[in-house]
């Protein structure tokens, strides 16, 4: 199901991109939504299972991990999944977090984390909204009131402020 | 092998990566890696994809932007579109034509050589 998130770009290698001038393409990760990419085919991008990361990593687009990541994440899209085989060891910062598999750090998010049945969480859950499934190990502390770790969201628009308080 | 996508890992183009990638799966890079990557299988920079640091896997295919040194345990490939800086340490190298590179190419570099580093001055494999 991931190669369908691709399957938009058939005709890539003959697209010809300019080779010159742009020696830093993404130098600074601004938010740029939409207009690079069709809203209509989502990108997905997969962290396999032997993959093993340790650092911070950023990401403005959907992200399956199902590797093992140490360090912090820092995603902008929609949703963040960490999946049966993923495994996080480090603080998150995201809209939307599902976790199946194991993490061990804060995970904030602007609008939902979702704990399946499958996950092992040991850390802090921030959130407006929090799911925590039957069979889920989970050892830390929910809130969800992120109004009161607003500044930790660092200036992300968290869904509940938006009617409240303006940015 | 433009959909790697089945099998293996594609790191997409707003991903960036800053510290040290290990992976054993073959991988499609899209997004920007700053740090090492240690890999075992094939690994592909795409055209979006760049890195800055030293990459280390069994095929390498360049298609984006490395800063850094490649060594492949098998082979690198520098595509046409590529751009790289740094050196290419494989028994095999391609290098189409139409690719910016600059550096040094290596094709007596065979796996573990360099796990030693920098330490010999003139001999690098002594024997």
């Amino acid at each position: 199901m991931a190669g369908n998130a691709y399957g938009s770009e058939p005709g890539r290698r003959g697209s010809s991109f300019e080779t010159s001038a742009k020696t830093e393409p993404r130098a600074e990760a601004t938010p740029q939504p939409a207009s690079m990419q069709s809203p209509a085919q989502p990108r997905l991008s997969v962290f396999g299972q032997s993959l093993v990361f340790k650092g911070n990593l950023t990401a403005e687009e959907d992200l399956l991990i199902q590797g093992r990541i140490e360090g912090s994440i820092d995603h902008n899209a929609t949703t963040l999944t960490i999946g049966v085989h993923g495994a996080v060891k480090g603080n998150i910062l995201a809209n939307k977090v599902i976790i199946q598999g194991e993490v061990q750090g804060d995970v904030r998010a602007s609008d939902a984390v979702i704990v399946e049945a499958s996950a092992r969480v040991h850390g802090n859950l921030i959130a407006p909204r929090i799911g925590l499934k039957d069979g889920a190990k989970f050892k830390g502390t929910i809130d969800m009131d992120p109004a009161s770790h607003a500044k930790e969201f660092r200036g992300r628009k968290v869904n509940e402020l938006l009617e409240s308080t303006g940015p | 092998m433009s959909n790697a996508s089945d099998k293996g890992s594609i790191l997409g183009p707003t991903l960036v990566l800053k510290g040290e990638l290990i992976a054993e799966e073959d991988l499609v890079l899209k997004g920007r890696v700053e740090g090492s990557i240690q890999h075992t299988a094939s690994l592909k920079i795409s055209k979006e994809g760049s890195v800055k640091g030293n990459v280390k896997a069994k095929q390498i295919t360049v298609d984006g932007t490395v800063e850094g040194n490649l060594f492949g345990a098998e082979a690198v490939a520098v595509e046409a579109s590529a751009r790289v800086t740094g050196d290419i340490h494989s028994r095999s190298v391609s290098l189409i034509e139409g690719a910016r590179f600059r550096g040094k190419i290596d094709m007596d570099y065979s796996e573990g050589a360099e796990a030693r580093p920098a330490v010999s001055r003139g001999a690098t494999t002594g024997k």
